[in-house]
């Protein structure tokens, strides 16, 4: 043969083996990664549609790097390779589950329950699907969960309130989540249903989903979340949520940026004022689903009570008559008499401040929309015995304003949201409006303040200039601290002279 | 012989005048329960007021304490200071700094001038401002007068029975302790049209929390009367008496607002808080009740399921007139000997709808009603026992049985309480004091006294700069089970069983 024949004999079968094997796509056919032209959205088959628990997040190469810078110096761009170790460390949210077998939790049940033996519960907490529902990942609470074995189930349970828990079941997203970036990252969660914990408002959603309750969600297979009065009384302590509060104690475990910007812009020094009126807007939006919810289920199921008692404030019953004594802890004297008052969510509860909000320029529309479906909505609800189906409608119309507004201040710049509230603060200084305020709202009141000097410090330290003094401050919150195990309905006559100074003061 | 036919004509007509008027119709018809008479105002008679009872030929002679100076021992004017009647004073109260308060903070008009008030801090139906400011006048209690007035100080009067007093004169029987009891309650716990609601305590009226034998003993009630029969029995009749009877106006103050929350009236809130107990909402919560509790079970306390079963955070309904009332049955053996087949009133249908958080109204018409007829059953057969002479002597014997199974129904063998809210307690403290106090205090109730006051002590409202608070601020149930289980063993002790 000649040489042509020989390089041909060579050349031919090598090109049609390095045609064959030439990839065909751009990306590797590898199962649960999908490829160009699969549709949108769609769940790889071989994706599992039940929780994974923590380990799947904390592989080494994920999420669970070693920790020990993070937890020395606080969050950097880079954390995120070590969330997992971090939030085992030292995330409160661990110990949830671990709560279910305390002596406390046997108390509540035996007296919710009764007693099969002599100081165990009927039904233990670790079992019963009302306290599971908020005491680990809402998708396991059910008795079974589709896809996972029982001891799998009890083991994932024990996790507590682990990744999946606020980021959502990972099902849809698990596999595609590290191809993201700023530019892709808010279509992809909204096609694959991760939790958008980077919209402040989304974030303090899902924190008020077990934090205030939440109805149910059959499409993400949670049971309702609803910790209702007869909870209370049977021991669990009441649930007292401040968002921006919470949040500044909880360790971060993730580096607060901007996430959907591709130039991000430069940090929110306002970040503390616009957390804490988008958390109280949360939690109201989260209160008016919920007592819609418990209206609703009112109508169509025997097991649950209406009117619900934990709708109302604690003290407005359970405050001791004096008579005109003139003692501390006097009844509450404003509103319709012998009528328990809705719970205070403040400022949002308060019509009259939602529309001065409003007046400072502070999502005009949607504030007004707020102030006069809370209006309507109180009115049914302060009653002995209100209309479930009124409560239903109204319930319905709140949340959805509150849901609207909370949109709407997300999209709001820091320094206007802490100008309007300041303003706010500084109206109800100046028409002393303390004393008809309850103890609630004063606390409530004093986290905003705390929210707004959060902020102050954060402009100090950036700018360099001294820090403000804390201690005007530290003299309120400590007239206003009562004994541990204290409940009244007023505020201190003479922690309203301070809390009034301290308001006018606010800038 | 025209005077004569006219004489005879004229007395004939005068007899038939007289004698011809139509008797109020009789409580019962056939086929109806049985009912207690001599309760409440009959229709179509007039009130008379206290003014015409005052003659000091009459009622007012001037000689306080004595017959024929009743009016003169009642009145506001005789006993500015000291032991008094209270309900001399009843109208003049509307006019308080409390009243003026409550008529503003309820948005209306003065108390003095309002009818809401008026049906019991004054004569109901009594016409006329001054007699109006009489306060519970004669009439209150005694019944209108306008058929009986000229007739009372005759000397056939006496030789009729109760029964003929009321059926034809509408004269209240004060002396029938089932009679007279219905009525004080009609006020003192309401009645169909008479009531104090959750709306007007929390305007400031006082609680009606009302207890025969308590308020007749009050150390300053200065009664115009005094009693015919003998110690110990009338005492602890009496308590047993009011006992059933303040249940029955309980009863029936309730069907009255089920039948108009029922027609959906804009003025009967619905449920009505007042029928719940008072201190299960009003108490101090954040202060742990049970620090016994540290270790399960809590030693004192049946469970913490609050009593009578009750699911923790359930209002209990109506502890203070209910818990006591029906187990009357097991004394009316010993109070009224022979009476025959009083079956205890079965309250539980009715607690376990009240005790739901939206009791349906209808529902609770037709127990409530269903159990006053019952209570109503009793009530006549006691009554006719009184009036026809049959009540057993109480025996110290029979006080401590009585006493027993007092404070059975509030502790178990090894001393925990049954029901742990305060009014449950605070009324069996109350019965046990009341038969304590029949005896003397001497005798086989001597070894009470340390235990009662104990519990006293435990139910007592605290003071604090001089100042005495309305709801039992420091009370905790385990401080009252102690003193219970000491009573129950030297009760069960000295009986034997």
């Amino acid at each position: 043969m000649n040489r042509l024949a020989w390089v041909m004999c060579a050349a031919v079968p090598a090109a049609v083996v390095g045609w064959l094997a030439w990839p065909r796509t751009a990306a590797p056919a590898v199962a649960g990664i999908p490829v160009a032209g699969e549709k949108a959205g769609g769940r790889h088959p071989s994706t599992p549609d039940f929780p994974l628990g923590q380990g799947s997040c904390a592989a080494a190469g994920c999420h669970g790097g070693p920790a020990s810078e993070t937890l020395r110096k606080g969050p950097s761009s880079g954390c995120w390779t070590c969330s997992a170790t971090y939030w085992a460390a030292c995330d409160p949210h661990t110990k949830a589950y671990a709560a279910l077998t305390s002596e406390l939790a046997t108390r509540i049940m035996v007296r919710l329950t009764g007693e099969r033996a002599p100081g165990r519960p009927t039904i233990e907490a670790a079992q019963d699907t009302r306290c599971l529902a908020c005491h680990t990942d809402p998708a396991l609470a059910p008795a079974t969960v589709p896809g996972l074995a029982a001891g799998r189930l009890l083991t994932l349970r024990a996790e507590g309130v682990s990744c999946e828990a606020c980021h959502g079941s990972p099902g849809r997203w698990l596999h595609e989540h590290t191809t993201w970036t700023a530019a892709t990252r808010v279509e992809r969660y909204a096609q694959t249903g991760m939790a958008r914990l980077y919209d402040l408002g989304e974030r303090a959603t899902v924190c008020a989903g077990c934090h205030v309750g939440a109805p149910k969600d059959s499409a993400r297979g949670y049971p309702v979340r609803d910790m209702n009065h007869d909870m209370i009384a049977a021991g669990h302590p009441r649930l007292n949520f401040d968002f921006a509060d919470y949040q500044r104690s909880l360790p971060p475990h993730w580096h607060e940026r901007d996430r959907i910007h591709p130039v991000p812009p430069s940090g929110d020094l306002n970040f503390e004022a616009k957390a804490w009126l988008v958390g109280r807007v949360a939690h109201a939006e989260a209160a008016c689903r919920l007592l819609a919810d418990r209206a609703s289920r009112s109508r169509h199921e025997g097991d649950c009570p209406w009117p619900e008692f934990g709708e109302f404030g604690c003290a407005s019953c359970h405050h001791t008559i004096n008579g005109e004594s003139g003692l501390p802890f006097p009844a509450p004297r404003t509103g319709r008499l012998g009528v328990p008052r809705w719970q205070p969510v403040w400022p949002v509860t308060r019509p009259d401040d939602v529309n001065r909000l409003a007046g400072f320029g502070l999502a005009p529309a949607q504030s007004k929309a707020v102030a006069a479906a809370i209006t309507a909505l109180k009115e049914k609800v302060q009653k002995p015995r209100p209309s479930p189906q009124e409560v239903v409608t109204l319930g319905g119309d709140a949340a959805r304003a509150l849901q609207a507004l909370r949109v709407e201040l997300v999209q709001t710049p820091g320094s206007q949201v802490r100008f309007a509230v300041t303003g706010l603060m500084a109206a109800v200084a100046a028409q002393n409006r303390v004393p008809e305020l309850d103890r609630d709202e004063a606390g409530q009141l004093l986290h905003g303040l705390a929210a707004i000097e959060r902020t102050r410090v954060e402009s100090a330290l950036k700018a360099g200039r001294q820090l403000p003094a804390p201690e005007p401050f530290d003299r309120v919150f400590d007239r206003l601290r009562l004994p541990r195990g204290t409940l009244r309905f007023d505020v201190p006559r003479q922690a309203q002279q301070d809390l009034t100074t301290l308001l006018g003061s606010v800038r | 012989m025209r005077t004569v036919v006219c004489v005879i004509l004229g007395t004939l007509a005068a007899g038939w005048a007289v004698a011809g008027a139509s008797a109020p119709e009789p409580q019962q018809r056939a086929g109806e329960p049985a009912r207690p008479y001599g309760i409440g105002t009959p229709p179509g008679l007039a009130q008379v007021p206290a003014q015409s009872c005052s003659a000091a030929a009459c009622h007012g002679g001037g000689q306080a304490g004595r017959v024929g100076s009743e009016y003169t021992s009642w009145a506001p004017e005789a006993f500015a200071a000291g032991p008094h009647d209270p309900h001399a004073r009843a109208y003049r109260v509307l006019f308080n700094d409390s009243s003026t308060r409550m008529a503003k903070a309820l948005n209306r008009g003065p108390a003095h001038k309002d009818a809401l008030c008026l049906k019991c801090h004054a004569v109901d139906g009594m016409k006329g401002a001054s007699a109006v400011a009489d306060g519970v006048g004669c009439g209150a209690c005694h019944g209108p007068a306008e058929r009986w007035l000229a007739v009372h100080y005759l000397p056939d009067w006496k030789a009729l029975s109760n029964r003929q007093k009321w059926d034809d004169y509408g004269f209240v029987p004060t002396k029938d302790l089932v009679a007279r009891e219905l009525n004080c309650a009609g006020c003192h716990v309401g009645s169909a049209d008479r009531e104090v609601n959750h709306d007007l305590i929390a305007a400031g009226h006082p609680r009606l929390a009302f207890e025969y034998t308590r308020f007749h003993y009050r150390p300053n009630y200065r009664k115009h009367w005094e009693e015919r029969v003998p110690q110990p029995d009338f005492e602890i009749r009496a308590w047993a008496v009011g006992q059933v009877a303040s249940l029955r106006a309980a009863l029936a103050v309730l069907r009255s607002r089920a039948v108009r929350a029922a027609r959906n009236d804009a003025d009967t809130p619905w449920p009505e808080l007042s029928e719940g107990s008072c201190f299960a909402c009003h108490q101090g919560i954040a202060r742990n009740p049970f620090p016994e509790s540290r270790q399960e079970p809590p030693r004192g306390l049946q469970g913490l399921r609050g009593g009578h079963g009750r699911p923790p955070g359930t209002v209990p309904w109506q502890p203070w007139y209910s818990s006591l009332g029906t187990a009357a049955a097991e004394y009316h053996g010993i109070l009224f000997h022979g009476l025959p087949g009083l079956t205890p009133v079965n309250l539980t249908p009715l607690r376990a709808e009240m005790e739901k958080r939206a009791p349906n109204p209808v529902e609770v018409a037709r127990t409530a009603g269903q159990a006053i007829d019952e209570l109503d059953g009793w009530l006549a057969k006691w009554q006719s026992s009184e009036s026809g002479g049959t009540p057993a002597r109480l025996t110290p014997e029979r006080s401590q049985e009585l006493a027993r199974l007092i404070v059975r129904g509030a502790v178990t063998d090894d001393g925990r309480l049954k029901d742990y809210d305060w009014d449950f307690v605070a009324q069996r403290y109350l019965g046990l004091s009341a038969v304590y106090h029949a005896n003397g205090g001497a005798g086989t109730v001597a070894e009470w006294r340390d235990p009662l006051v104990t519990l006293r002590q435990a139910l007592a409202f605290p003071r604090a700069n001089s100042v005495r608070f309305n709801s039992p601020k420091d009370y905790r149930p385990a401080d009252a089970a102690g003193p219970l289980k000491s009573l129950r063993t030297i009760t069960t002790s000295r009986s034997g069983r």
